[in-house]
């Protein structure tokens, strides 16, 4: 049996932008991604934590572009989901929809 | 009118405070960020997080410096040397000199003391990690010394204010020693790939 990997919120989050975002996932997009699909700000430092943490937990991994002029010579690192990664998300979407299935007070749209 | 650049400090604290391999695309984005229309406060702002983040990550990695530091600051018998004679006699001289004379006798006093134990301990940290050279020594106590004195000329002002005995002898007297300590530690710290491993062995 595999080991299992429990994500954060946080952790979730910019594993489904990573997803959204395909090819060109670097700090920039996907900070804005995420700051368009859940309407707050996300500080690039929190968000390259973020992706250092799945590294090592083996749900991302990533590689250098091209160094810009328009960043200081500075190259882009490139972010995608692994095997791994994607089925941990699966794992995790599995989880809280049968949590939430069967809640009446999160049913409708009455607080 | 905003400036083309951003804020060097800003920069030059970014490079210098946050390291690891994604320190390089993150000054990157944040500067094409800028370039695109980000104001200096965004910029500032993405960089305090971004050292806040690195410094709580270098804290859970390295715990067990912060827990030699804790002991550290707390092994010393400040209520006991506060109240011997010899402190006393000392402590009477410094306040009769004029002002701010008095000030910087009082801190530099103190400071000489404390100095004395941080060496102690930072020596015998390096000396744990296996990385006890002159360089090392002499940037990791410049840093901690300056910290120490700031530390200790803010305590000048806090003793005005009206804190239990407990307060000041248990907790906030400490506060100096323990961070300049940390932070000499942090200077000298291990990095790359194998630091983790080191500081454990350590």
């Amino acid at each position: 049996m595999s080991e299992r990997t429990h994500l954060g919120e946080f952790e979730l989050i910019v594993i489904l932008a990573l997803l959204r975002l395909g090819e060109n996932a670097y700090g920039v997009p996907i900070s804005r991604e995420i700051e368009r699909q859940c309407g707050r700000e996300a500080a690039l430092g929190s968000v390259y934590a973020t992706l250092e943490r799945l590294q090592k937990k083996g749900l991302v991994s990533s590689s250098l572009g091209e160094p810009t002029a328009e960043r200081g010579g500075r190259a882009k690192r490139y972010f995608r989901v692994t095997a791994k990664g994607l089925r941990e998300a699966r794992e995790t979407r599995r989880v809280l929809t049968k949590l939430w299935n069967g809640l009446r007070e999160l049913e409708g749209q009455r607080a | 009118m905003r400036s083309s650049q951003p804020p060097s400090v800003a920069t030059w604290l970014l490079e210098h405070l946050v390291h690891g391999e994604e320190n390089e695309a993150l000054a990157g984005d944040l500067l094409e960020e800028f370039s695109q229309g980000r104001t200096a406060a965004w910029y500032w702002y993405q960089v305090f997080v971004a050292i806040l983040v690195a410094f709580s990550k270098e804290l859970r990695a390295r715990w067990i410096t912060i827990l030699f530091a804790v002991i550290v600051s707390s092994a010393v018998p400040y209520e006991l040397i506060w109240r011997s004679s010899e402190f006393e006699r000392l402590f009477t001289w410094v306040i009769r000199l004029p002002w701010p004379v008095s000030l910087f006798f009082s801190i530099a006093c103190w400071s000489a003391l404390e100095a004395g134990i941080l060496f102690v301990a930072f020596t015998a940290y390096l000396g744990a990690i296996r990385r006890f050279d002159l360089r090392s020594f002499s940037i990791g106590s410049l840093v901690a010394l300056v910290a120490l004195n700031l530390g200790n000329l803010s305590l000048n002002f806090l003793m005005t204010l009206q804190l239990s005995r407990f307060l000041f002898f248990y907790v906030i007297w400490r506060l100096p020693l323990f961070f300049s300590l940390v932070l000499a530690m942090w200077v000298v710290r291990p990095t790359g790939p194998h630091a983790e491993a080191t500081t454990r062995s350590a």
